[in-house]
């Protein structure tokens, strides 16, 4: 093989373009001052489950293993009695009022009873401290 | 006009059903006798209260004397809410009313309940009702029309747990049927007064919870308990 057909080989072969490396598209500008970005996003953007699933995993990674102390144990030993309570007291009640009759689970009248009882509490209170305060 | 006759007897009747303590339902004859189907319910709830219903189905021909009918059955409540369904071919009449607390003692009635305050160690909280039903009849001669045309009171009770044990006395053209917690008696009327018995137990999952729960506490301390001990136990060297 002499020279000039090395040189008709380079002529006639396939005009590509150079390969050069191509950065992965950013949605975000490298900052001017010529430091690279240290965060790359994803290609695709994620989807509205795999942003709630991280949000919900990334609380859930605050809260720490509960310790079982006395007091733990005290706590959840009132709240599982009074759960206890209030499925074994859920018989209905019928309650009258001016020919209207309402008819509702002991149990939750009994936690209404409560709610009403604090509601008209704490009303009663903050208008003593609105009073005070004039 | 009305029948003089028939006021006073269907009183003299009520009276005599009235002074009748032994019983505790008591359904008038004639409410049975031009009704299609009488049903009475009872529904028994774990904490000893209870509901009460009846529920008439007669032809639309009574339907000015059913709620008078349906009145007079006692029950030891006072009938509350009343509603009725005009159908083409039959009325439908009821009356319901709550029962604070069943009586617990009694020969007409009692419910009586095993819970934990009297057998701690059982698994299963049991309830017995016990209960005389009975009929004010309006002449001699009703029990044998009952028997003639066949008649009979449905009575259906719901207790708190599943149902263990039925029975009726005397049985004698009576049936029971049992279902889960529910048990159906068909009462013949021609049998004056029957004596119902129904028990059923549940299981005491709120108070088998807890003591899961204290067991699981002690189980815990004492494995801490132990691991400190064996933690703090000098080793050989």
């Amino acid at each position: 093989m002499t020279d000039d057909d090395l040189d008709l080989d380079l002529d006639l072969g396939p005009e590509t373009p150079p390969v050069t490396p191509r950065a992965r598209p950013t949605t975000r500008e490298a900052p001017k001052s010529g430091v690279p970005s240290a965060k790359v996003m994803a290609e695709r953007k994620p989807g509205v489950l795999s942003r709630v699933g991280s949000s919900v995993s990334g609380q859930l990674s605050h809260i720490s293993r509960p310790n079982w102390s006395f007091r733990n144990f005290l706590i959840v030993l009132a709240v599982l009695v009074s759960l206890v309570v209030l499925a074994e007291n859920w018989a209905a009640v019928r309650i009258s009022f001016l020919g209207l009759r309402l008819e509702l689970p002991k149990a939750l009248a009994f936690l209404l009873n409560i709610i009403l009882g604090g509601a008209l509490t704490w009303f009663w209170l903050r208008r003593g401290v609105a009073a005070r305060e004039e | 006009m009305a029948d003089p006759g028939g006021a006073w007897h269907r009183l003299l009747s009520l009276l005599q059903a009235i002074s009748q303590r032994g019983l505790w339902a008591t359904v008038p004859f004639a409410l049975l006798v031009n009704s299609s189907i009488t049903v009475l319910t009872l529904t028994i709830e774990p904490d000893g209260s209870a509901h009460r219903q009846i529920s008439v189905v007669a032809a639309p021909y009574f339907r000015d004397q059913v709620p008078g009918w349906t009145r007079d059955v006692r029950a030891d409540a006072d009938w509350d809410m009343a509603w009725a369904v005009n159908r083409e071919d039959d009325f439908v009449y009821n009356r319901d009313a709550r029962i604070a607390a069943l009586p617990e003692s009694g020969e007409a009635a009692a419910l009586t309940i095993s819970d934990v305050a009297q057998n701690p160690f059982s698994l299963y909280t049991t309830y017995r009702w016990h209960e005389v039903v009975g009929y004010s009849y309006l002449y001699d001669s009703d029990p044998a029309a009952a028997e003639a045309t066949n008649k009979s009171l449905i009575y259906e009770i719901t207790m708190p747990g599943t149902v263990t044990n039925a029975t009726v006395t005397p049985a004698t053209g009576s049936s029971t049927k049992t279902e889960g917690p529910k048990v159906v008696f068909e009462l013949a009327a021609s049998q004056g007064q029957q004596t119902i018995e129904v028990e059923a137990s549940r299981l005491r999952w709120g108070y088998l919870l807890v003591l899961a729960y204290l067991a699981a506490y002690v189980i815990y301390c004492s494995a801490c308990t132990l691991r400190h001990w064996l933690r703090i136990q000098p080793r050989k060297i």
